[in-house]
């Protein structure tokens, strides 16, 4: 409950930062929209073949057609499903994998944890695009594929900052009297600790799925994460590539867009709450 | 002193080990352990004779066990060895392809570095010294959307505008294939220059700036927030005001801050340098750029895994020697950092 009331405050305050929160909240909250409401307001089949090719953007096709006679809106709007879903995979799969890692690895210490970090620093100061690359490859394209490859870059970077945190919680003095009167170590951690990094993993969140839906996306400019004729906005910006050359610009222009407004949503809905975070601390 | 620091970097130079043998172990389990057998891939089909597949995964080395598969291309590596390609051509040395690909990405990333650097200096000192304004929220806004560009469709947006409508650069390739030019070190500005040959340097030079463009202006936006905010904390201090006081200009006082607000800015660059190889992959697909990463590209379309791992391997070097390079300049620049 704190968690949403946190969410929700600083929308109705009037502080700096609010105008970047509010945009970052609307973007969001309409690519969301529109992917649950994909099936109602797209006006044609996203896959459907037509004559009409690279018509330019009309009343009866508000972006265009491609160069099969698709429905450039239409891919839009179900495009967003399959960003949102590699995304919200992806991200879930390194909190599961990289909170509870980095909670026990800086709670007990010693040679698991050295070596533990050794690996992560190691994943992380690597390039990740590169890296998911290697993994989309090997893993063959599909939506699941790619968020399996995203989420395995991004787990040293919720590893590295609970790691850091518990560390520098479990010397505090709270945490010294849970031990003191008996707690066990795994209530600690969950009931001790945990609630003190939650809004430190908030904004890693917001910002590091900025990152993963560019990511996503360069996965799958690259070829790497569908398969036609699934429309995906990375895919489709790849697929425009060549006409945009001869012109037909709207091929590219509005599925790149898309990408740049949802990551660009996410990474200003993070920079407004770490902004508020660290005034609070202040 | 001087012995301290000639310590300090061989140890930081032997911590690029653990670095690289912990991602060719990730990339060989990947690519290796999972199922899948490559000279099929490679072959595409599965109706070849088996006394071909066998003697083709014996060329390979893949009809080894994977424990000593691992540890000869170890082995192999320490040695400056990457293997040989699996496909089209088969059993040509990795590293002669890389050393040909290797210099385009280099070329690019320290053309893109600079240009991020520069701009990201620019726009951040611009919103320290503007704090508060409009300007101020600007460059915020800047740093944001920079850093949210997505690099293919923002590369294909220069290249419609100066490319196709305009006809002012270059869109595609590192040169005008009519060009009479023969490139020494790969580095073909470098090459260019040496030989004197003036007509290749303004090709080569014209093919790089759109690239280089989209890469830097990407990246640069971290560097903006970082120094806007560094710099309002140094032009805020006691000595800043000293300097003000003693009536030193305003342009010496702002040279002085940027100075003292650079150095967290160093640490930044060697981050940031793996989002620029990373980023580079994309830039390079999307201009057509022979360079590590459609490279890299170009083999996964054959399956070919050597020459993936071995573009890894040269990859984590390449990460590993400019982090020891950020953090050399590092100690040298603050004094306070021991060693």
């Amino acid at each position: 409950m704190r968690i949403i009331d946190f969410l929700i405050k600083p929308l109705r305050e009037r502080k700096p930062g609010r105008g970047l929160l509010v945009f970052g909240v609307i973007v969001v909250l309409t690519v969301v929209a529109m992917a649950i409401l994909a099936p109602f307001i797209s006006p044609y089949n996203p896959t459907q073949i037509g004559e009409d090719i690279f018509a330019p953007p009309s009343l009866k096709h508000p972006m265009g057609t491609n160069n099969l006679g698709q429905d450039v809106f239409s891919r839009i709007i179900w495009g967003s499903r399959i960003i949102l879903y590699v995304v919200a995979v992806a991200t879930t799969l390194s909190i599961a994998i990289g909170v509870p890692l980095g909670l026990l690895s800086g709670y007990y210490g010693g040679k698991t944890d050295r070596t533990l970090s050794m690996i992560m620093d190691s994943i992380y100061s690597f390039p990740s695009l590169i890296l998911a690359i290697v993994i989309a490859v090997v893993l063959g394209p599909s939506p699941i594929n790619t968020a399996v490859a995203i989420s395995f870059v991004y787990v040293p970077t919720y590893f590295r900052m609970v790691r850091g945190q518990t560390l520098s919680l479990k010397g505090q003095l709270f945490v010294e009297a849970a031990r003191a009167i008996g707690t066990k170590s795994s209530e600690i951690m969950r009931k001790y600790i945990l609630p003190n990094v939650l809004p430190t993993i908030l904004v890693v969140f917001t910002l590091s799925v900025a990152d993963a839906i560019l990511t996503e996306a360069g996965l799958s400019f690259l070829g790497l994460s569908v398969t036609p004729p699934t429309p995906d906005w990375g895919y489709d910006l790849h697929v425009g590539q060549p006409f945009l050359l001869d012109g037909y610009w709207w091929l590219a222009f509005f599925p790149g867009i898309m990408i740049m407004l949802l990551a660009m949503g996410f990474a200003m809905i993070g920079e407004a709450i770490n902004e508020r975070l660290s005034l609070g601390t202040r | 002193m001087a012995r301290g620091l000639g310590r300090y970097i061989v140890i930081r130079a032997l911590m690029i080990i653990p670095m690289i043998l912990i991602l060719y172990t990730i990339v060989f389990f990947f690519l290796r352990v999972l199922p899948g057998n490559p000279i099929l891939a490679v072959v595409g089909t599965k109706n070849i004779p088996p006394e071909q597949l066998a003697h083709l995964e014996h060329l390979a080395g893949l009809d080894k066990p994977l424990y000593v598969q691992y540890y000869d291309y170890l082995i192999k590596m320490i040695h400056g060895n990457l293997g040989v390609t699996l496909a089209s051509p088969m059993g040509k040395p990795v590293s002669s392809y890389i050393a040909l690909r290797l210099p385009a990405t280099i070329e690019l990333t320290i053309f893109a570095f600079t240009v991020s650097v520069l701009l990201g200096l620019a726009t951040g000192v611009l919103g320290a010294v503007r704090k508060g304004t409009k300007t101020d929220t600007t460059m915020r806004v800047y740093s944001i959307v920079a850093y949210t560009l997505f690099i293919p469709w923002f590369g294909m947006m220069l290249q419609y505008l100066f490319g196709v409508k305009l006809h002012w650069l270059p869109t595609s390739g590192r040169i005008d294939p009519a060009i009479n030019f023969h490139s020494i070190t790969g580095l073909y500005v470098l090459d260019s220059i040496i030989q004197g040959n003036w007509t290749a340097l303004h090709s080569v030079l014209s093919h790089l700036v759109l690239p280089s463009i989209t890469l830097g202006i990407v990246l640069s936006g971290a560097y903006t927030r970082l120094v806007r905010n560094n710099m309002v904390d140094v032009l805020s201090q006691d000595f800043i005001r000293a300097y003000r006081a003693r009536g030193v200009s305003d342009r010496r006082v702002l040279w002085y801050a940027l100075k003292n607000a650079f150095i967290p800015v160093v640490t930044l660059m060697g981050l940031q340098f793996a989002i620029l190889l990373g980023g580079a992959v994309l830039t390079e697909t999307t201009f057509n750029w022979p360079g590590m990463g459609t490279f890299i590209m170009d083999r996964i379309n054959y399956r070919d895994y050597n020459s993936i791992q071995g573009a890894v391997i040269v990859f984590a070097l390449f990460v590993g020697l400019i982090s020891l390079i950020v953090d050399i300049i590092y100690a040298l620049l603050d004094p306070r950092v021991e060693y």
